[in-house]
């Protein structure tokens, strides 16, 4: 019940697909875009992900990263207290942007694709699908949590010398949801659950 | 090779749905999820230059303004992004000091000219090879997020290097504006749309065969 045919969202050529089985990658063939393919994987994997990784989301933004300790004076961070303590510094445009890209869009993206597969399960109506669909993919280009990684490394080694560093709960809980928003990415595949709600459209249109 | 604009066919960019033209010059609405439909993005051109020169002026505050401020036993001064780098480079850590100079001076000023450079080509019709300014597009769409890295980093030294006299870290009014240069970059790169490019060779292809 998948489309024959796509255009690309890069060049805009009408690009013919593949059958089902051989449609795990497509690619524009003028300009090599990777076009998504409907190559439907099941919900149960994604489900299960984004359940995790919902879960892990409050350990990782409220336990300690790291503490560290100066002559026996000892501080530690949350995820989230950066964003306070910005906001508190009266930062509230950079305290928003660091919110929205390393605690809101992560959870809301965990969150909708949750969402949408227990929708699509229990056969929901597709106007509440849509929506959600559609919220989730406006989010997708801020969730940044793989740069954040990258900024506790550059903080662990500017402090390094600074005093003594010990990581703390936060951390290891940070790195797993990472892991597991990723392996969620590889699990999901929007294009294909839109099409199932194209199928039950047309189902719904039938039945009437 | 056909395009959908010349068949009266629309992508809708939210769904990938393939969508037949409402009339012939109203894409109307997906049918699948009902977000408007456009051949291409409605003034792509304006609003990505209007984003990218505001981008760049905010560029001249984010460097000039320090970021942040770390005080150890009681010295220490404001840093600018390049101080910050030249520090790096002073204690040694050339890695680090690599990385933050390209996530955080290289990648926004790359973004600037890389989509200004686009919008040219796309506006002065330059006979340049598709394949590689799309290839340019998908590099700086891609590279966009890291250079919230500096920002991040920010977030994280102002709670933990927060011990009273000992040492404490502050963020500064530059990095309000550097906030803002990549949230305008990474949007100027949403509103520019890619299949311009493509349009160039094709309507180029019409004028050769007639």
């Amino acid at each position: 019940m998948s489309d024959p045919i796509t255009l690309c969202h890069h060049c805009d050529l009408l690009v013919k697909l593949p059958a089902e089985e051989a449609a795990q990658t497509t690619h524009c063939p003028r300009c090599h875009a990777d076009l998504p393919h409907d190559l439907h994987q099941g919900l149960q994997a994604p489900m299960a992900l984004c359940l995790a990784g919902c879960i892990l989301v409050v350990p990782a933004n409220t336990l300690p990263i790291m503490t560290l300790s100066i002559l026996g004076n000892s501080n530690a961070n949350t995820m989230l207290n950066g964003v306070l303590q910005l906001f508190d510094a009266g930062y509230w445009w950079m305290a928003f942007l660091v919110f929205l890209c390393s605690v809101l869009a992560p959870v809301m993206i965990l969150g909708l694709r949750f969402a949408v597969c227990l929708a699509i399960s229990t056969g929901a109506p597709s106007q509440w699908v849509v929506p959600l669909l559609k919220g989730y993919q406006h989010l997708t280009h801020w969730s940044s949590l793989d740069v954040y990684m990258l900024g506790i490394l550059v903080a662990i080694i500017k402090l390094v010398d600074l005093g003594d560093l010990v990581f703390g709960p936060g951390l290891y809980s940070f790195i797993a949801l990472l892991l597991l928003s990723s392996w969620s990415t590889a699990t999901f595949n929007a294009k294909a659950l839109w099409s199932l709600v194209s199928r039950s459209q047309h189902q719904g249109k039938t039945n009437r | 090779m056909k395009r959908g604009i010349d068949l009266g066919l629309v992508l809708c960019l939210q769904c990938h749905q393939v969508n037949q033209q409402a009339s012939a010059n109203n894409p109307g609405y997906c049918h699948r999820c009902g977000a408007p439909l456009f051949q291409r993005l409605p003034q792509s051109l304006s609003r990505t230059w209007a984003l990218l020169i505001t981008a760049a002026i905010l560029l001249i505050p984010a460097n000039l303004y320090p970021i942040m401020t770390v005080v150890y036993f009681g010295s220490g001064q404001p840093d600018t992004i390049m101080s910050g780098v030249v520090r790096l480079i002073q204690s040694g850590q050339y890695p680090i000091a690599i990385l933050v100079f390209i996530a955080s001076v290289a990648v926004p000023v790359i973004k600037i000219l890389g989509i200004a450079f686009l919008l040219l080509v796309v506006q002065l019709r330059w006979r340049l090879s598709p394949h590689q300014c799309t290839l340019m597009y998908r590099s700086i769409e891609w590279i966009g997020r890291w250079s919230l890295l500096d920002l991040f980093m920010i977030s994280i030294l102002v709670t933990l290097v927060d011990l009273g006299e000992i040492a404490t870290v502050s963020a500064g009014t530059g990095s309000t504006a550097f906030a803002g240069v990549v949230v305008l970059t990474m949007m100027s790169v949403m509103t520019f749309d890619p299949r311009l490019i493509w349009d160039l060779q094709d309507t180029k292809d019409e004028h050769d065969s007639n």
